[in-house]
């Protein structure tokens, strides 16, 4: 039988290399090669999944040290490689942009010559030719047979056309074109995948924003600003909730279930810069973010994503009690992130001596752990109206004190701020994604449910004919289509080679469809 | 005209058509390499921007007033020849050992021609004022305040202490995280003329 692929055109990559470029070329235009890059690609893929991508570590270390503490060797490994960001590491886009090279030569190099052979195709064709075809039959026969045939298949929506004595139908080619619509579909898909490399097309940042402050947001190159003004966690509440009620048996079971994150937050934008370098602000919009709900303004999308488990204390306020007297002075409120160290209480006053943010005893001294105001402790000093100075170390579920001082610090409240992680995002190329998605479903269903389709008939010899058809999918289908119709004209019914050849063209990959 | 010269036309058309054809295959081959190189030059730059300055960086602006609220220092008008620009905090043990070392050899760093500029990250005035007087050693040196943390997340810092060598250009040459001892601080300095 015949090679019939690209109808037996001749194909640039398939000749004898002359130059660089047709070396460059026919490696491109393999099919090998392509079905190895994409499997280069998938094993890559693969890969990346074992330990999770950047955008999942946690944000407190950098993605250098986080996959070799966490992962060991192999951690470092996957780190080195990129694999820590996948679409991102130079190696997967140059398999990328292989692909599409691949893609794109290998269309042109069967699209066009195949395009030529069908539009230029005889209707007479050899009796090598037909006998070559998966079906072929041979009989007696006459011209106006053939004739009826003709306006049969006609009927069956072939397009009909005569030479002489030969006769040529045919259906579904633009079926053929689909394998390179589809090729056009994945190289803008690919060509979109790309594009999100360039900070223009496409951003995401995670912003850990404390409420009650405003931070530049690096996706929009500090263009925006964002204020917490407030972060929201609701949990399911049975008791107080009717509508929470029906869970209340679920709830019981799973402990407290969270029913909404949300982080209510206003927009600034850059206008110009103080003198001293800080920024001047114009508000511009005000929302909320909620999960799956993010706040979007221009491009950008703005998502509730995490929010920090330890919220920060920001003031607190104390009084002073007179133990003797039963007098209460203050209250007086501690600002936590640039403290006065002098509260007068009108009557007693209050030095602030030392503020250690995030309190822990080392080596016996009281000393701070961190920067953040996680558990705040505070040394104070009051001087009494007696003219003596008593001595404090107030923290949270701590209180040394001599036990004699006449005068005892009382917290009186607390001004705490959550930290809410805000993912800022922009991607422009969803558009570019989806025409190239489309586009390639369009070509998949050409090709799938288009099965081109060809039938020749020819005289041979003074009283006989011969039959043949071709199609490029299920030939059965063929066959159940015009077999009935031959014999309703009493032309040779054709038969299957490859049903009696089991090794199908092995013999004849060198042949030209055409003689 | 005559049947060879018909034939030696096919054959130059025959020649335009290859040689416009192997124009068009390279500019093909040639654009989509471009365009790929065009990504992965894009993808380098990205990596070396991930929000942390390292060697090779231009040292990020910034004004900051020291602890004593005398002096406000601005890196873009720094004056001197090089310059170490380190972060420290009250609650980080090796940056508390070595701001004795680098007292005593803060003369000869000046000498040099190089500041030593200590940034604490965003502490309150109070507790750094308490820490410093405790220390026992009067510093010479700059202590200037981030409260808000700005600078330290411009300069993108994790571990403390670390000192960035700056020169006079404002390139930044090297990143050295960890306690400086006097050779490490000598040879730091000697790296920013």
């Amino acid at each position: 039988m015949l090679d019939m692929k690209y109808d037996g055109a001749d194909l640039r990559s398939k000749r004898r290399p002359r130059s660089w470029i047709d070396r460059v070329w026919s490696f491109f235009a393999s099919v090998k090669v392509g079905l190895w890059l994409i499997g280069l690609i998938i094993v890559g893929s693969a890969i990346g999944t074992i330990f999770p991508q950047e955008m999942y570590i946690p944000q407190q270390l950098p993605a250098s040290q986080y996959y070799t503490d966490e992962y060991g060797t192999p951690g470092t490994i996957y780190y080195t490689l990129g694999f820590h960001n996948l679409y991102t590491s130079w190696w997967y886009i140059t398999l990328i942009v292989m692909l599409t090279l691949s893609l794109i030569v290998v269309s042109i190099d069967r699209f066009f010559p195949l395009y030529k052979a069908l539009k230029y195709q005889p209707v007479r064709r050899t009796d090598r030719f037909m006998r070559g075809q998966r079906l072929i039959g041979e009989g007696k026969g006459s011209d106006e047979q053939i004739d009826a045939f003709g306006d049969a298949l006609k009927a069956k929506r072939y397009q009909v056309k005569r030479d002489g004595d030969a006769l040529l139908a045919e259906k579904y080619r633009f079926g053929r074109w689909g394998p390179y619509v589809n090729h056009i579909g994945l190289v803008i898909f690919f060509i979109g995948a790309m594009l999100r490399v360039f900070p223009a097309f496409h951003t995401d940042t995670l912003e850990w924003v404390r409420e009650g402050d405003t931070v530049p947001l690096e996706a929009t190159d500090d263009e925006y600003y964002l204020r917490n003004d407030q972060f929201i966690l609701e949990m399911y509440d049975p008791e107080n909730n009717a509508e929470d009620a029906k869970f209340a048996e679920a709830i019981e079971k799973a402990g407290a279930v969270p029913k909404n994150y949300e982080t209510e937050l206003t927009l600034f934008k850059k206008t110009g810069t103080n003198e001293d370098g800080s920024p001047q602000l114009e508000e511009v919009d005000t929302g909320s973010t909620k999960v799956n709900h993010p706040f979007k303004f221009e491009k950008y999308e703005v998502y509730q994503e995490q929010y920090s488990s330890r919220p920060e204390f920001l003031s607190m306020s104390f009084n002073v009690a007179d133990k003797e007297t039963g007098d209460v002075y203050g209250p007086f409120t501690v600002d936590l992130t640039n403290p006065e160290t002098t509260y007068d209480l009108d009557g007693v006053t209050v030095k602030l001596n030392d503020l250690y943010p995030d309190f822990e005893v080392k080596d016996g001294q009281p000393n701070t752990k961190s920067p953040r105001a996680l558990n705040p402790a505070f040394f104070m000093a009051i001087d009494t109206p007696d003219g003596t100075t008593e001595s404090n170390l107030i923290g949270i579920r701590l209180n040394v004190a001599d036990e004699d001082n006449r005068y005892v610090i009382q917290f009186a409240g607390t001004e705490m701020a959550s930290t809410s992680g805000l993912r800022v995002k922009s991607d422009s190329t969803y558009p570019v994604l989806i025409v190239g998605g489309i586009i390639f479903m369009v070509g998949i269903v050409m090709g799938m449910y288009w099965p081109h389709r060809r039938i020749w008939i020819r005289r041979h010899g003074e009283t006989d004919v011969l039959v043949a058809g071709f199609t490029n999918k299920n030939p059965s289908s063929l066959n159940r289509e015009i077999t009935p119709l031959l014999e309703k004209h009493g032309l040779p019914i054709w038969e299957d080679q490859a049903r009696f050849e089991k090794k199908t063209d092995d013999n004849s990959t060198n042949e030209r469809g055409e003689s | 005209m005559t049947k060879e010269t018909k034939s030696g036309d096919r054959m130059n058309q025959a020649m335009a058509h290859k040689k416009k054809r192997s124009f068009w295959r390279l500019m093909i081959m040639t654009m989509v390499l471009f365009a790929g190189a065009v990504v992965i030059m894009q993808l380098f730059e990205q990596a070396g921007n991930d929000g942390r300055v390292e060697a090779g960086d231009d040292a990020p602006n910034f004004k900051l007033v020291s602890l004593d609220g005398t002096t406000m220092v601005e890196r873009d008008t720094y004056e001197g020849e090089g310059l170490l620009l380190n972060f420290w905090g009250t609650f980080c043990e090796p940056c508390e050992k070595e701001m004795p070392v680098v007292q005593d050899n803060y003369a000869a760093l000046q000498d040099m021609g190089v500041d030593f500029w200590a940034v604490n990250v965003g502490e309150t005035p109070l507790r750094v004022d308490n820490f410093v007087n405790d220390l026992g050693v009067k510093l010479d040196y700059p202590i200037l305040m981030d409260t808000r943390s700005e600078v330290e997340k411009a300069y993108g810092i994790y571990n403390l202490p670390v000192t960035f060598v700056i020169d006079a250009d404002g390139k930044v040459i090297e990143k050295y995280e960890g306690e400086l001892t006097k050779e490490k601080l000598m040879e730091l300095a000697e790296k920013s003329l």
